[in-house]
């Protein structure tokens, strides 16, 4: 699978070498001859055309390769071919019929180099294009060449729809169970590596095709052709196992291993007609099926990366929104603290300046630094709350003690609250159990509610604003509802719609992006935010968390 | 008779902390949770001055300066807050603050400011000759020096002054603390005060 992702490349590549070209050249010549010799040779006596071409789907694969310049190649490679395999060479005839196969299969190939390549294309459209433009190419090439022979030795209307379908059909039939390997899959290459990735199954998926074709093709006792769909079975197998590269190798192995049988059994086929249209029903099935696996298993890959990239900003945007609570906590803090320290500082001024008295009250004095050190303590125990806060960071899923953890949220925000003259108030049922979650993203979700709570009763300018969260188990959902109610204005109803939705900010300077974060927040705790009243006396915010596991027993 | 001064602040410690320094420069202090507390004692304790905290809850600092001012104009107020800014100390000045001090306290500063405070209800020549005093002192200033003064005045911040000026912030800071030298004035709010008292904007009190 690792191949089919590549681009279609030449295959000289960069090389600028004219001898590393010559060799590449000379290569294709020889393997084409082979090919066309063997195929000529694997062809039953008794058929009288060969029932599949592969040949041709190396004319293709050169127009793809090697570009315009393919053509003249892949002529030379047919020429030399035919002159190997039959005893005699008739130019007048052979030289057009290699013309005619060049430019029908050849062309298009050269044509179509920059739209092979999967990763640029869906497969499925890619082997529709290949599938259907074969098929004109085939059809019109075979026509072509039944004419022109019919110049040497006379036109018979009987003989020549049958003889277009069988040399059509075999050419038809090497383009898509070759060419696609060769080139669609990216590179010759793709092929080796895909039986590299996974040796044990493609050994197993050889020795099984072999099996097959031979129970189908070489026992007398199946009668040939029969139980020809039992061939079908390890092509559909690879397909969805392995996608596109792994169907097209079980379509050639399984193409390579029935000519095999056939020829060594020198069992005669009835007819090559049958065999080829079995053959091209095997090869359209396998691409279809392996370009659908193939496409589906790209889009799988693309979500996940889409999805793991989303997970990402959302943790990005997390940390700040985070980093932006800090600082604000920074900024009321140096309030806060400015407080203990003026009252410790006034004491000891107080204490110094007794001292310097001519006499002394010593009981004074004494309960002057008493009260000082109290201040510096309270002054402490600010510094220590903040920074456990800011220490706690990333904590993994647990048991959260949250009445607890409210309260620390009500300490974190109260001296803030008191200079809007809001009040908070926190009430918890009994029974509330310990909830399962991420302290520090829960601990957020809490403050910013309250925060939207109090920014909303500032906006309505109100002296006596009231905050009051409770949080109570819902037995009959199983679930811990929490509620947070402020007395502000409400939500104007405009925005009520989009209220979870990034970057819909009703708040000068906000982002909008509070509540859509408190909402991935809690659904991906299992749980969920919704408003749950609203109205010109406040309003109310739910949100569920499951309860932790240990807690319920 | 020692001078009557109350402490209006909503953070029980820091009034009692400021009661006990105030007690030991022999003041008599008094002090309020909050502006209606003091207004409902007020009848019953006269008082010479008030220390009113800038962030309360409910109604805020500023809000209670301009009420306090409204009720009783002779009474001087010194606005104390934790977190200051020039432009809060122009608008308490503007709005009749005596003074703007930031905490934590220097008492030192205070007890000046206190002083200072009390000493300003005195007759309209006392004011005249701090007026002409003022006058020579800004007489002294380089034409630089009373542009960077005047935009101090305006709540301009060091580095918003130096961008409008097209200079460094650095020079900047040199011409402030030579402007301070010249002005003989040892607080922001004291320069900010003397400026507003050379514009007129200010009536001395008396």
């Amino acid at each position: 699978l690792a191949g089919e992702a590549r681009v279609a490349r030449p295959l000289i590549g960069a090389a600028n070498s004219t001898l590393y070209g010559l060799a590449v050249a000379a290569g294709f010549v020889v393997a084409y001859v082979l090919v066309f010799g063997l195929t000529n040779v694997l062809a039953n006596a008794e058929l009288t055309v060969s029932p599949w071409n592969p040949e041709t789907g190396l004319t293709f694969a050169a127009g793809v390769w090697f570009g315009l310049p393919g053509l003249v190649l892949a002529a030379l490679a047919r020429v030399a071919a035919i002159y190997a395999a039959k005893p005699y060479f008739n130019p007048s005839v052979d030289i057009p019929s290699v013309c005619i196969h060049v430019l029908a299969f050849a062309l298009p190939g050269a044509l179509a180099r920059r739209h092979m390549a999967l990763g640029q294309h869906a497969a499925v459209s890619v082997v529709v294009g290949l599938v259907t433009g074969t098929l004109v190419a085939a059809t019109l090439a075979a026509a072509l060449q039944v004419i022109l022979m019919s110049v040497a030795t006379g036109f018979d209307a009987k003989w020549f729809v049958p003889s277009v379908a069988t040399l059509g059909v075999g050419d038809f039939i090497g383009v898509i169970t070759v060419a696609p390997l060769l080139v669609v899959a990216g590179h010759p290459r793709a092929a080796i590596d895909a039986m590299r990735a996974r040796p044990a199954a493609a050994a197993v998926m050889a020795g099984i095709i072999v099996t097959i074709a031979y129970f189908v093709f070489g026992v007398e006792s199946t009668d040939q052709f029969k139980v020809f769909y039992v061939v079908f079975i390890p092509v559909i197998i690879s397909a969805i196992g392995g996608g596109f590269t792994y169907a097209m190798l079980a379509i050639l192995a399984s193409d390579t291993a029935m000519m095999t049988i056939i020829y060594l059994r020198g069992v005669s086929v009835s007819t090559a007609t049958e065999l080829q249209f079995f053959m091209a029903t095997l090869a359209v099935t396998g691409l279809a099926l392996g370009a659908l696996v193939s496409d589906r298993r790209r889009m799988e890959q693309q979500l996940s990366a889409s999805i793991t990239q989303l997970q990402e900003s959302q943790a990005a945007l997390f940390a700040a929104t985070r980093r932006s609570l800090v600082s604000e906590m920074a900024a009321a803090l140096s309030h806060e603290l400015s407080q203990p320290l003026t009252s410790a500082r006034n004491y000891v001024r107080s204490a110094a300046r007794l001292l310097e008295r001519p006499e002394q009250d010593t009981a004074q004095i004494q309960q002057l630094v008493r009260d000082a050190v109290m201040q510096i303590d309270a002054a402490g125990e600010l510094i220590r709350e903040t920074r456990s806060f800011l220490e706690s960071g990333d904590s993994p899923m647990a048991a959260i003690d949250l009445r607890q953890l409210l309260e620390q949220c009500k300490r974190m925000v109260d001296a803030e609250l008191r200079q809007s003259g809001i009040s908070i108030r926190i009430g918890t049922s009994p029974d509330l159990p310990a909830v399962l979650g991420n302290r520090t993203q829960i601990q957020q979700v809490i403050l910013n509610l309250i925060r939207n709570g109090s920014d909303s009763i500032n906006a309505s300018g109100r002296g006596d604003g009231s905050i009051r969260i409770g949080a109570a188990f819902d037995a009959k959902a199983g679930t811990v509802k929490v509620s947070v109610r402020d007395n502000g204005p409400g939500v104007p109803e405009e925005s009520r719609a989009m209220l979870f939705m990034p970057l819909n900010s009703t708040k000068a300077g906000g982002l909008g992006l509070g509540l859509s974060l408190c909402r991935s927040i809690l659904l991906a705790h299992g749980g969920d935010i919704w408003l749950a009243s609203t109205g010109p006396t406040g309003a109310v915010f739910m949100f569920t968390l499951k309860p932790a596991p240990q807690a319920r027993a | 008779m020692p001078a009557r001064i109350v402490i209006i602040d909503d953070d029980k410690d820091v009034r009692a902390s400021i009661l006990s320094l105030l007690g030991t420069y022999g003041y008599a202090a008094l002090s309020f949770a909050s502006l209606e507390a003091f207004l409902a004692g007020h009848a019953s304790a006269p008082t010479d001055l008030v220390l009113l905290d800038v962030n309360m809850p409910g109604r805020d600092g500023m809000a209670a300066l301009k009420i306090i001012k409204q009720k009783f104009p002779q009474l001087p107020v010194i606005m104390v807050t934790g977190y200051g800014s020039v432009a809060l100390a122009v608008k308490a000045l503007k709005d009749g603050a005596a003074d703007f001090i930031e905490k934590p306290l220097n008492d030192e500063q205070l007890h000046d400011a206190i002083q200072h405070a009390l000493g300003s209800t005195r007759p309209a020549s006392a004011a005249d000759e701090e007026r002409s005093e003022l006058r020579r002192r800004y007489e002294a200033l380089t034409a630089r020096e009373r542009d960077v003064l005047r935009m101090v005045a305006e709540g301009h911040t060091s580095q918003s002054i130096a961008a409008n000026l097209g200079i460094a912030k650095k020079t900047v800071d040199h011409h402030r603390s030579s402007i301070a030298a010249k002005m003989a004035a040892t607080s922001v709010s004291q320069l900010i005060r003397s400026y507003l008292l050379l514009e007129d904007r200010l009536k001395p009190e008396g």
